[in-house]
């Protein structure tokens, strides 16, 4: 009887382990980056899908070029505290390099910071009306992010963001943004979760929208990983979604879109 | 590793705080003098058109059955206002170019005074 007991008990505790490391091993919550980085050797394959607004009719939510956008991202880890990435934004024709170091990393907690620079390749940034910089293109952003792993279902994530921008519009917009976020992802079934974002920005700007909320369910299947979310912002990237977003959850301007994720 | 960390750190930190600069767009326009007198449409309003609007607007592409292949399509939507809402991004229009940027201040002057002066067909 005690040894049945203590095989059941030690079943019981590996397959709470394992469940526990699968929650929250992706590299991206919804839009924010998480704390979490990829493992030594191992590369994410990160795709992202934006359609237009759910409000708008099916032609501009699925078909429409001119509202639905793309993000290709590879990242790789160096080690199991660095990890490398580059993406590719349609939206806006961004290009981005990253960085991301764990500098605390225990099981229930941890620190990261997430350090990326922007760059804009279109043509259409050439106005025949404007002196043009190379520099004007780029735009960073710094970030420090808390996890904590509240229990083996709740996982709550603090960033502070610091975006900085080398041209802004207007004289009056800041050039940089301190953007606090939270985010939550709540296990549901073993397989499945639910997240939240939610970002407010400190100092408003013209024509820019100062909060920021996405709203998603996650699907884990062995290496891969399907989020489906509803977000006001258009963006994909922090310089984008957090400090330049122009969208409204007030003006039914809610945008619905998925991510997928693979580790190879 | 934290050795290793600081390092990887501190070159990240040099070159991205090394390239920050505070430019305005209002400030690099100033460069340049913007002539909006006497706009013409075949000379100056429609190449504003073909350069911004045909890629997804024309007659092989009409996205949204938008297509400005003449003085007539564009007329349509002068009128309507729709044309000058979408591309001052006024709420209740599509904001145009898509991708969250206004056009430059100088091309909406141009567009805004050739309205002004009847949309004149030259």
């Amino acid at each position: 009887m005690l040894k049945k007991t203590i095989l059941i008990l030690f079943f019981i505790g590996i397959a709470i382990k394992a469940h526990s490391q699968e929650i929250n091993n992706a590299t991206r919550m919804l839009l924010l980056q998480s704390a979490q980085t990829s493992p030594k050797g191992k590369l994410l394959l990160s795709a992202s899908y934006r359609g237009g607004t759910i409000n708008a009719g099916s032609q501009k939510l699925w078909w429409d070029l001119a509202y639905n956008s793309l993000r290709l991202s590879l990242h790789y880890g160096i080690s199991d505290r660095i990890e490398f990435g580059l993406s590719r934004n349609a939206w806006e024709e961004h290009i981005e390099s990253s960085l991301k170091l764990a500098w605390y990393k225990k099981k229930r907690f941890q620190i990261t910071s997430y350090h990326a620079v922007f760059y804009t390749f279109t043509d259409k940034w050439q106005l025949d009306e404007r002196v043009d910089f190379q520099s004007s293109r780029f735009a960073f952003v710094h970030q420090l992010i808390f996890g904590f792993q509240v229990n083996n279902d709740l996982y709550i994530q603090l960033s502070n963001s610091l975006i900085h921008k080398n041209l802004v519009a207007n004289a009056g917009d800041a050039h940089d943004s301190y953007i606090p976020a939270i985010a939550i992802k709540q296990q549901v079934g073993k397989k499945t979760d639910l997240r939240a974002e939610f970002a407010r920005k400190l100092k408003d700007d013209s024509n820019i929208e100062s909060l920021y909320m996405s709203l998603g369910i996650g699907m884990q299947y062995k290496k891969h990983e399907l989020v489906f979310y509803l977000s006001n912002a258009h963006g994909f990237n922090e310089a984008q979604f957090l400090s330049a977003n122009t969208e409204s959850w007030n003006k039914g301007q809610v945008n619905l879109g998925f991510l997928f994720q693979r580790h190879f | 590793m934290k050795r290793k960390l600081i390092r990887v750190m501190s070159l990240c930190a040099c070159l991205t705080l090394s390239s920050c600069y505070y430019d305005t767009a209002e400030e690099l326009q100033q460069y340049f003098e913007c002539d909006s007198q006497n706009m013409s449409f075949q000379q100056d309003i429609y190449p504003i058109v073909t350069q911004y609007c045909l890629q997804c607007h024309s007659a092989n592409n009409p996205l949204g059955g938008i297509q400005y292949e003449n003085y007539e399509d564009v007329m349509k939507d002068v009128n309507n206002g729709s044309f000058m809402g979408s591309i001052r991004h006024t709420a209740g229009f599509s904001p145009m170019p898509p991708g969250g940027t206004l056009l430059p201040a100088c091309t909406v002057e141009k567009l805004e005074s050739w309205i002004n002066a009847n949309s004149p067909n030259n």
